[in-house]
């Protein structure tokens, strides 16, 4: 059956099969050393884990390589004079040839996979797990499975096969749409690297110009589902997304992408191809746009990582002309394959470049979507959060009169960006007594975004108008006392922590994880917390003008928790300093453990609770109790170790929660 | 038959092509001739639906060219720059090549084989240049095309073979009224094969016609000048004539 005449090849097929396929049997040894192999000489058990594992690096190394080589080898053709005459004068469709050529390097790149996938099969018993969370794989990470599950199943050898499928289709597609823009193969190759990790480069490098440039925006932390929709090499190595080993949580928010992208990549190929100029093999780039747009990516990026490193280091804007500058010489030689760009293709190549690095600089300086002053409205706002002040850490203030007034403390420092801006505002805060505190605001917005703004400002500024406090003094900040309350002292652990000061060395923690409290004990620490909180034994003013001042004492060694803990050396600054300082930030959360299939294993109800004031009922039981520890410890022990015990300064309480189905009762 | 009306093509500023008519009778052997730069190449890819036009069209017997399998199925093409895969051998390309063209004679292959006297199984990449295009030549041929495209098809080549190449086109064109253009710059091994002549100069058809009116026609040019010598003209003189340039005959069509 002759099949050329459409648009497959079967005959062009069965030769790139022919020519290329000891670049698929490379691969496979990869792949075969990487999983088979394991399990064929350390047996099923040990061996699947790394097998099927999805941050097996031998996978993702010979996927990622697989797919940019086969996409240059089988559009070789393109990059030569003599071969895509000879091969667009045979009786083949430019479609025919698009088509049968990028079917003949996909398999070539899934065939390692493919039989690696029937290895697994072959080698296929069932492998239970024995207790949760004693699998580990390589340092790498921990596999939570639920003890008596089989881990080595058809299920399970699918899934692994899906996502080496998507994470070659994904990286393939790209590569053959490289190969379509360029005109030699040094080039094709390159571009194919580059257009795979471009987004995320320009994602990073945007994080970057928004943290440099923009009045409190962070340098937030990378969403996992952003990154993991620009590539599945980051669905790959995180787990979460389509692990190698896990559907996880976020797989149908990103499927789609992983879908839709290569097929509009294809698409957007096969146009190109059916437009390809084949006069211009052998130049870089064979339409005259790829080269101006590829230029000017060369441009932004590496100028832009040039400036910034400029802006860093010596903080002005000349980096960023000189690196363009730089940049765009080099890349201009690139793209153009000459070293004569001085003419007029040249100059507008310039402008192009000078204009989209001039934009970004300039758009982030000035500001232009004024990102600095978004302040969202209060109904937008599900919750928000504020961590800088010690005393409200770690809440979600759902209230929309608590939203309300952290706005207003966020468009208060908004207003006065100038000032903070150019520096310390010495006169309006007092002089040389302004202590200065990161400050952060997170916005949980109802349409499940995040906004998230920190700020480097004077304690004081937080606390003016009276938001703080209000915010404080509402029920809203207050933990559950009666959940406090309701804690069975049994099911109840209590880790006590001291501190330790080693001569003049720093101060330590130390957990006294070996003294078992009594279940009164723990009834007497619970019951004492519990007064803390209801009684407020703190308040907001205190905190930001005694804070100031405990932070210029010589002797302290690390801010807040500190401060407010006996150092040893200066009893008398300590007493000082227990006269203001306030109890700390309560902190309660809930750590689960999961399974591969998402489902709760096990959970446990942390809170964690810093010492600190002597209006404190819970310090007054914690140093009583933690005292007694430390004296029998110390007569115990001789009393020779060389060090100081000081009485237990922090409380941890942790409370195993028991699942009924996966729900936490 | 093979016709070209108003093909124009450019690479960047560069016209390379600028308007240009041709025409090759079915059955006839066709010359194309012109200085090194005039755009031979550069149509013979456009007939060969290499490239795509500017404008204008490129036709073999009534169909466009371009994406076109069927017309491609019967033509053969030898260009200047050969290429095959590469380490492979006259073996492997046969039956690649063999998968591609319907009408593949393995009987000629064999005599071609035979008769060029070519190592079967040796990669080409270890071949002379000659041997390269002998292998090119029997491949394409064996295919058997109605429509023989070749771009300096003898250049390397001995006498002998060179003979012996001529022969299989002279056969094709009298057994199987193929059509044939050939690009060469050795006007006088053109002139012993070709029944039509295009001179090429700068992207445009200067002058295109019956190689034997085209002789008279020259030739008289010639003795209106007083510059006739009395002996009959060679293909070479008439197109050193042409070059030498007649401002009356530049331009598109020439003789007809």
């Amino acid at each position: 059956m002759r099949t050329n005449k459409g648009f497959f090849s079967k005959a062009l097929f069965l030769e790139n099969m022919k020519r290329f396929w000891p670049m698929a049997f490379a691969g496979f040894i990869v792949y075969f050393l990487s999983g088979p192999m394991l399990i064929m000489t350390e047996g099923v058990k040990s061996g699947v884990r790394a097998a099927m594992h999805y941050i097996n690096p031998g996978y993702i190394m010979a996927a990622l390589t697989l797919s940019v080589a086969a996409a240059v080898c089988v559009f070789a053709y393109l990059q030569k004079v003599s071969s895509t005459s000879v091969m667009h004068s045979m009786p083949f469709s430019r479609r025919s040839l698009y088509v049968t050529s990028y079917v003949s390097g996909l398999f070539l790149a899934m065939l390692p996979a493919i039989i690696t996938a029937l290895l697994l099969i072959v080698l296929k018993k069932p492998v239970y797990v024995e207790s949760a969370d004693t699998m580990y794989y390589g340092g790498l990470s921990i596999i939570n499975d639920t003890a008596g599950d089989n881990i080595y199943t058809f299920g399970l050898i699918g899934r692994w096969f899906v996502n080496q499928f998507v994470l070659i289709w994904f990286s393939y597609t790209i590569s053959v749409f490289a190969g379509i823009i360029s005109g030699n193969g040094v080039i094709h190759m390159l571009t194919a690297c580059g257009l795979n990790c471009i987004v995320p480069v320009l994602y990073v490098l945007y994080k970057i110009y928004k943290n440099t440039f923009l009045f409190g925006v962070t340098y937030d932390e990378f969403e996992p589902i952003t990154l993991m929709r620009m590539h599945p090499i980051f669905s790959a190595m995180s787990g979460s997304g389509l692990g190698m080993m896990k559907l996880g949580e976020y797989a149908w928010q990103i499927v789609p992408f992983y879908i839709a992208v290569p097929i509009i990549v294809l698409a957007l190929g096969y146009v190109l191809y059916r437009l390809r100029p084949l006069e211009r093999a052998t130049d870089s780039y064979v339409f005259r746009a790829a080269s101006l747009i590829i230029g000017m990516l060369l441009v932004v990026v590496f100028g832009s990582i040039i400036g910034l490193i400029f802006k860093a280091a010596l903080n002005n804007s000349w980096g960023f002309a000189i690196g363009g500058l730089v940049s765009f010489v080099i890349a201009e030689m690139i793209v153009r394959k000459t070293m004569r760009i001085a003419d007029r293709e040249g100059l507008i190549h310039l402008a192009v470049c000078a204009l989209a690095l001039g934009l970004i600089v300039g758009g982030f300086t000035m500001d232009f979507f004024g990102v600095e002053n978004v302040v969202p409205k209060t109904e937008a706002v599900e919750s928000v959060e504020i961590d800088g002040t010690n005393v409200l850490e770690n809440l979600k203030l759902r209230d929309p009169e608590n939203i309300g007034r952290i706005a207003d403390i966020h468009k208060y420092i908004i207003s006065r960006k100038d000032e903070l801006k150019e520096g310390y505002p010495q006169e309006y805060y007092g002089g040389n007594d302004i202590i200065f505190q990161n400050f952060k605001i997170t916005y949980n917005m109802k349409n499940g975004r995040k906004i998230e703004r920190l700020y480097y400002v004077p304690i004081s500024m937080i606390c003016e108008g009276g938001n703080l406090q209000a915010v404080y003094d509402s029920g809203e900040s207050m933990l559950d006392v009666g959940r406090i309350r309701g804690m069975d002292p049994s099911k109840v652990s209590v880790d006590l922590w001291y501190g330790v000061q080693e001569g003049d060395g720093p101060y330590n923690d130390y957990s006294i994880q070996d003294y078992q409290l009594s279940d009164a004990q723990k009834a007497e620490i619970l019951s004492a917390l519990a007064d803390d909180i209801e009684l407020r034994r703190s308040d907001i003013e205190d905190w930001a003008t005694k804070y100031a001042y405990g932070w210029h004492e010589e002797g302290l060694i690390s801010g807040w928790l500190n401060l407010s803990n006996p150092l040893g050396s200066d009893e008398a600054l300590m007493e000082e300093l227990r006269q203001y300082s306030l109890s700390g930030g309560a902190y309660y959360h809930v750590e689960k453990q999961l399974n591969d299939r998402g489902e709760v294993i096990s959970a446990n109800e942390y809170l964690e609770y810093e010492l600190g004031t002597s209006r404190s009922a819970l310090n007054d039981v914690i140093l009583r109790i933690g005292s007694e520890i430390r004296q029998g410890e110390t007569e115990n022990e001789g009393g020779g170790d060389g060090l100081t015990p000081l009485p237990v300064t922090e409380v941890q309480l942790t409370q195993t929660v028991f699942l009924d189905g996966g729900k936490i009762i | 038959m093979i016709e070209v009306k108003g093909l124009n093509k450019s690479f960047g500023d560069h016209r390379a092509l600028k308007d240009l008519d041709l025409h090759v009778n079915t059955g006839s052997i066709y010359g194309l001739i012109g200085v090194n730069g005039s755009g031979k190449t550069t149509l013979i890819k456009h007939i060969t639906g290499v490239l795509m036009p500017d404008s204008g069209t490129v036709r073999i017997d009534g169909r466009d060219v371009f994406d076109d399998i069927e017309v491609k199925e019967r033509m053969g093409y030898i260009p200047d720059d050969l290429y095959f895969f590469g380490s492979y051998s006259i073996k492997n390309m046969k039956s690649f090549i063999k998968g591609l063209y319907p009408r593949w004679s393995e009987e000629r292959y064999s005599a071609m084989m035979s008769d060029f006297d070519l190592p079967e199984n040796k990669k080409i990449s270890k071949f002379s240049k000659g041997m390269q295009k002998q292998a090119a030549f029997v491949l394409t041929m064996s295919t058997m095309p109605d429509v023989i495209i070749l771009d300096e098809p003898v250049d390397g080549l001995d006498p002998l073979v060179r003979r012996k190449l001529w022969k299989y086109v002279m056969e094709d064109v009298a057994d199987r009224n193929a059509t044939v253009l050939i690009s060469s710059h050795n006007l006088k091994e053109l002139e012993g094969v070709c029944d039509s002549i295009g001179i090429l100069s700068q992207g445009e058809m200067k002058l295109e016609g019956d190689l034997e009116e085209l002789k008279v026609y020259v030739q008289k040019l010639r003795e209106n000048r007083g510059e006739d010598d009395g002996g009959s003209l060679s293909l070479e003189e008439v197109f050193l004539y042409e070059m030498g340039g007649d401002p009356m005959y530049s331009g598109k069509g020439g003789l007809k």
